[in-house]
C-alpha cells in the first residue's frame, strides 16, 4: 500500500475562496501573516530542539487551517502555538504548554530575535514596568493554556481530524539514491553516471535538497496545500542537481510519475524565494504595534488589534 | 532564471518550460539508466494502481476522495522540442512520449461534521477509553458504531493517544481492520465521537456463547484474516500493542475486523524506548513482563499466537493472575528459555528478582500435549508464535506464508461462515406465531446429545428461535 497519497489536499475551490480575505483581510496581509506564522514556529521550533518535521509539520496544518478558517476569528499567535503543539505530539515529541509558550515569550519580547532595532527595549508606561514583557506571569498562563488547548481542538474539528502530514525529505533522499548520485563505492562508475566521486558533494547535495524543501515551506504559494510529496521531492532534486552541476538521466521525473509542467511550476515556485514584500529586507515581529517600513526590513504586528487597524487602512487606501 | 527577483509572480511559466526544455537537452545525452528505471516504474504503476483501487473502495466518508483530479497543471507538450536523442531507438522514443503518468486522488481538508447527523440506537460498551453505542446516519439509514472519546479529565488538550488512535486507523486500511468512517463532534469543543462501521460481534463475547469452538477450517480463515490485517500495519510502521479476541470484531459474512486502536502507534527502527505498560496481561508477550523497554511487533505477533490458541480451546491460553503468575505460566507451557534459546534474557530488567527452576522438565514447550488434535504444522506455528525470544518470534509476513495454511482441512470460504444473532445489535432471531412445519426429523435429539441443555447467553433462547431458512447452528 502506498500511504504518500493519503495525505489531504486543497480543493481549487478551497484555493480561490480565502476565508481571510471574505471577512476583510487583504490577500497581501494575509500573506505576510503567514509567512511571519512560519517564521515564529521556525525559530520556536529550533530553540525548542525539536526535529524538522516535527516543525515542518506544524507549519502544514496552520496552514490547512487558515484555508478553512479567517485570521480574524483565529488570531495569528495562538494558532501559531496550537499548531506546534500539536504537531509535536503528532510527530511523537510531546512537549509542554508551559515551554511552548514560554519560548513564543521570548520570541516576541525586546530581547527576542525578532524586535525591530529601532524600538525601545522597554515600554513607555512606566508604571507597569517591563516584566510583563519578558516573562509569563501565572494569571497569564493560565489564560494562554486554555487558550492554546482551546485552539488545538478548534484546528482538530477544522481538519476533520485528518492530521495525516506526509512529508517529502525521506521521499526525496530515497529518490537521490535510486538515481545513483549519492554512491560512494565505485567513483569511477558513479563518473559515468554523472554521480560524485566526492562524498562532501554527495553531502551538499542532499542538504541543498532538503534546504529547498524547508524554504518551500514559507513560501506564499503554499504548494504544500496542492501538491503531493513525491512531486515536491522531484522539484527540490532538480534544482539542487543543477546548483551542484550534477548530471541526471533524460526525464528521470517521468519514474515518480510527475509530469514536465508540474515540476516546472514548482521549479518557478522554488526560485521564486519565501517572501513577497519590500525588497529582501529582514521581517521584525511585534505583539501589538504599527505595520511599517524600516530601514532594512519592515515591522509586522500580529496582534488581533494591530492586524485589524492594518486590515482597515489597506482597504481604506 | 535569478534568483534575485523577489517577487516569484514576475517569472513566468516560459521562463520555467525554457529552462526545463534547457536541461533536458543538456541531460538527453546521458540515458544509461533508463533499463533500471523502467523496471522500477512498471513496480510503481502497479503499487500506485493497488493504491487507487483501495482508495475507491473507501471513497465515502471521512477520507472521502474527491472525484476531480488533483490540482495539476495538464501537460501541455509531450515531447521536449529539439532534443537530440542519438542513443535511443525509436520505439522506446515512441513509448516513453507516451508515458502514462498517474494521477493521485487525494482526500479533501474538511471540517468535521456534527453528531447530530446520527440518531442514537443503544450502548454497547463502555470501558476507560469512552463508551460505544449504536448509531443509525440520519441521512442515509446506515447502522453505524459511535465511539465517544472520555477528554473530561484531560489537561493537556486532546490526548496524544486519541491522535494516535485516529492517525493509525486512518493509516491501517484493510478489509480486515474496522473501517473509520470520520470523526464527528459535538457542541462542546470536548465531544468527540469516531464514527466507525457497525460490526456485529467480538470473538470474545462469540467464544463465551458457542457451544463448541471453531472448527479447524474456520480457525484457519479467521487467523489468516488477522495475519494479514497485522502484516498491513506493520508494514505501515503501526503496532496495535492490544490485540486480543475482546478486540477483533466479527461480521454475520465470516470476516473478523481489527478494532480499538487505543494503544496502537506509530514505531520506528531502531526502536525508541516504549512504554511497557501495554497490551492486556494474557496477551503480554515475556519480554514486556520481563520489562524491556525497547521491543517491537513481536508483541503482536505473541498476542496473535495466544489468540490463536484461544480459538481452538475456547479460552484464553495464559490466564495469569499477575505479571508474575502470568510468566510462569507462559514458562510452565513453553518451557523456561536457556540462554542459547534466548541470548540476554537474564537480562532484562525484571528477570534478576526472578528465579525459574530449570531441570528437564521445565526446558522445551508442552504444546504437542497440549493441542493434541492439532496438525504438526499447526503445531510449529504456535510455537514460533509463542517463541520466547522475540528476534526469533515469526513474523506476520511470513506466518501468511506457512505450511499450515496449505494443509488440508483447507480454509472455509467466508461466505460458508455460521452465523450468529448479535448481542451488540440486540438481535434475537425472530420466531413466526404461526404452527411451524415439522422441525428436522431427528435434529432435536442430536441437540440434546452434544450438550446445549446447559447453554446460556447468545444461545438462550435457542428453543424459542425461528428455525431454518438458508442458516442453521453448526452441531459438527
Amino acid at each position: 500500500m502506498v500511504t504518500i497519497f493519503t495525505a489531504p489536499l486543497a480543493t481549487p475551490a478551497q484555493l480561490s475562496t480565502s476565508p481571510s480575505q471574505s471577512s476583510g483581510v487583504p490577500e497581501p496581509l494575509e500573506q505576510k501573516l503567514r509567512l511571519v506564522a512560519c517564521r515564529l514556529i521556525q525559530a520556536a521550533g529550533i530553540l525548542m530542539e525539536l526535529p524538522q518535521p516535527t516543525i515542518s509539520t506544524a507549519i502544514i496544518l496552520l496552514q490547512r487551517y487558515y484555508l478553512t478558517t479567517p485570521l480574524t476569528t483565529s488570531p495569528l499567535l495562538q494558532t501559531s502555538l496550537a499548531s506546534l503543539y500539536l504537531s509535536s505530539k503528532l510527530t511523537e515529541h510531546p512537549q509542554k504548554p508551559r515551554d511552548i509558550i514560554n519560548v513564543f515569550k521570548y520570541l516576541l519580547s525586546p530581547a527576542g530575535p525578532f524586535h525591530p532595532p529601532h524600538l525601545p527595549k522597554s515600554s513607555d508606561e512606566g508604571k507597569k514596568g517591563n516584566k510583563h514583557l519578558y516573562y509569563v506571569s501565572e494569571g497569564d498562563y493560565t489564560a494562554l493554556k486554555s487558550l492554546l488547548l482551546s485552539t488545538e481542538a478548534r484546528i482538530l474539528r477544522a481538519l476533520g481530524f485528518n492530521t495525516t502530514v506526509n512529508l517529502p525529505y525521506t521521499l526525496a533522499f530515497n529518490y537521490l539514491q535510486s538515481l545513483g548520485v549519492l554512491t560512494h563505492s565505485s567513483p569511477s562508475s558513479s563518473d559515468e553516471q554523472g554521480g560524485l566521486s566526492n562524498p562532501l558533494q554527495n553531502e551538499k547535495l542532499v542538504s541543498t535538497t532538503f534546504a529547498y524543501l524547508t524554504d518551500l515551506l514559507s513560501s506564499p504559494s503554499q504548494v504544500y496545500l496542492t501538491h503531493h510529496p513525491h512531486e515536491l521531492a522531484v522539484a527540490a532534486i532538480y534544482l539542487s542537481a543543477r546548483d551542484h552541476s550534477v548530471k541526471l538521466p533524460e526525464r528521470w521525473w517521468e519514474v515518480w510519475d510527475v509530469e514536465r509542467e508540474t515540476l516546472g511550476f514548482l521549479v518557478v515556485v522554488m526560485r521564486g524565494g519565501t517572501y513577497v514584500g519590500q525588497g529582501n529586507g529582514k521581517v521584525w515581529i511585534v505583539e501589538e504595534g504599527v505595520f511599517e517600513e524600516v530601514d532594512g526590513g519592515e515591522v509586522v504586528a500580529i496582534g488581533a488589534d494591530s492586524v485589524e487597524r492594518e486590515a482597515e487602512r489597506l482597504r481604506e487606501l | 532564471m535569478s534568483s534575485k527577483k523577489s517577487r516569484w509572480e514576475t517569472e513566468t511559466a516560459e521562463d520555467a518550460a525554457e529552462a526545463v526544455r534547457r536541461k533536458a537537452e543538456k541531460e538527453a545525452k546521458k540515458a544509461l539508466k533508463l533499463e533500471k528505471e523502467k523496471a522500477r516504474k512498471a513496480a510503481e504503476e502497479e503499487a500506485a494502481a493497488a493504491r487507487r483501487r483501495h482508495d475507491d473502495g473507501h471513497a465515502q466518508g471521512l477520507l472521502g476522495v474527491s472525484d476531480e483530479p488533483p490540482s495539476k497543471r495538464r501537460k501541455v507538450s509531450a515531447e521536449p522540442e529539439g532534443v537530440n536523442t542519438p542513443q535511443k531507438p525509436a520505439s522506446r522514443e515512441k513509448d516513453a512520449g507516451e508515458a502514462r503518468l498517474l494521477r493521485f486522488p487525494a482526500p479533501e481538508i474538511k471540517p468535521c461534521n456534527s453528531v447530530d447527523d446520527y440518531e442514537p440506537l443503544n450502548r454497547i460498551e463502555e470501558g476507560s477509553y469512552g463508551i460505544v453505542s449504536r448509531a443509525r446516519h440520519i441521512a442515509t439509514g446506515e447502522v453505524v458504531a459511535l465511539k465517544k472519546l472520555k477528554l473530561e479529565g484531560e489537561t493537556d488538550g486532546f490526548p496524544i493517544t486519541s491522535l494516535r488512535e485516529i492517525q493509525t486507523l486512518m493509516a491501517a486500511r484493510h478489509a480486515n481492520v474496522v473501517n473509520l468512517r470520520e470523526v464527528v463532534v459535538g457542541e462542546q469543543l470536548n465531544q468527540v465521537y469516531i464514527v466507525m462501521d457497525f460490526i456485529e460481534h467480538d470473538l470474545k463475547t462469540l467464544l463465551d456463547d458457542m457451544p463448541e469452538p471453531f472448527l479447524q477450517s474456520e480457525i484457519k480463515t479467521l487467523m489468516l484474516q488477522l495475519l494479514s490485517a497485522t502484516n498491513t500495519m506493520h508494514t505501515n510502521w503501526i503496532m496495535h500493542r492490544d490485540l486480543k479476541t475482546s478486540n477483533l470484531l466479527m461480521n454475520n459474512r465470516g470476516q473478523i475486523k481489527v478494532a480499538d486502536f487505543g494503544l496502537a502507534r506509530y514505531f520506528g527502527d531502531p526502536c525508541l524506548p516504549l512504554t511497557q505498560l501495554v497490551v492486556t496481561l494474557w496477551y503480554r508477550s515475556p519480554e514486556l513482563l520481563l520489562g524491556a523497554t525497547k521491543y517491537g511487533t513481536a508483541i503482536d505477533m505473541w498476542s496473535i499466537g495466544c489468540i490463536f490458541a484461544e480459538l481452538i480451546l475456547k479460552e484464553p491460553l495464559f490466564q495469569g493472575k499477575s505479571e508474575i503468575d502470568q510468566l510462569s505460566k507462559i514458562f510452565e507451557l513453553m518451557g523456561v528459555p536457556t540462554d542459547e534459546e534466548w541470548p540476554g534474557w537474564r537480562r532484562l530488567p525484571n528477570s534478576k528478582s526472578l528465579r525459574f527452576p530449570r531441570t528437564k522438565q521445565t526446558t522445551g514447550h508442552l504444546l504437542r500435549s497440549k493441542f493434541p488434535l492439532l496438525t504438526t504444522n499447526g503445531v510449529t506455528l504456535l510455537s514460533s508464535l509463542l517463541s520466547p525470544d522475540p528476534s526469533k518470534r515469526i513474523t506476520a509476513e511470513e506466518a501468511l506464508k506457512h505450511p499450515y495454511f496449505r494443509d488440508d482441512p483447507k480454509p472455509k470460504s467466508e461466505a460458508m461462515f455460521p452465523t450468529f444473532p448479535s448481542k451488540a445489535g440486540q438481535e434475537k432471531r425472530r420466531r413466526l406465531n404461526s404452527p411451524s412445519a415439522p422441525v428436522r426429523g431427528d435434529a432435536p435429539q442430536l441437540f440434546g446429545e452434544v450438550g446445549l441443555a446447559g447453554r446460556s447467553g447468545l444461545f438462550a433462547g435457542l428453543d424459542e428461535e425461528e428455525v431454518g431458512g438458508g442458516f442453521s447452528l453448526k452441531v459438527h
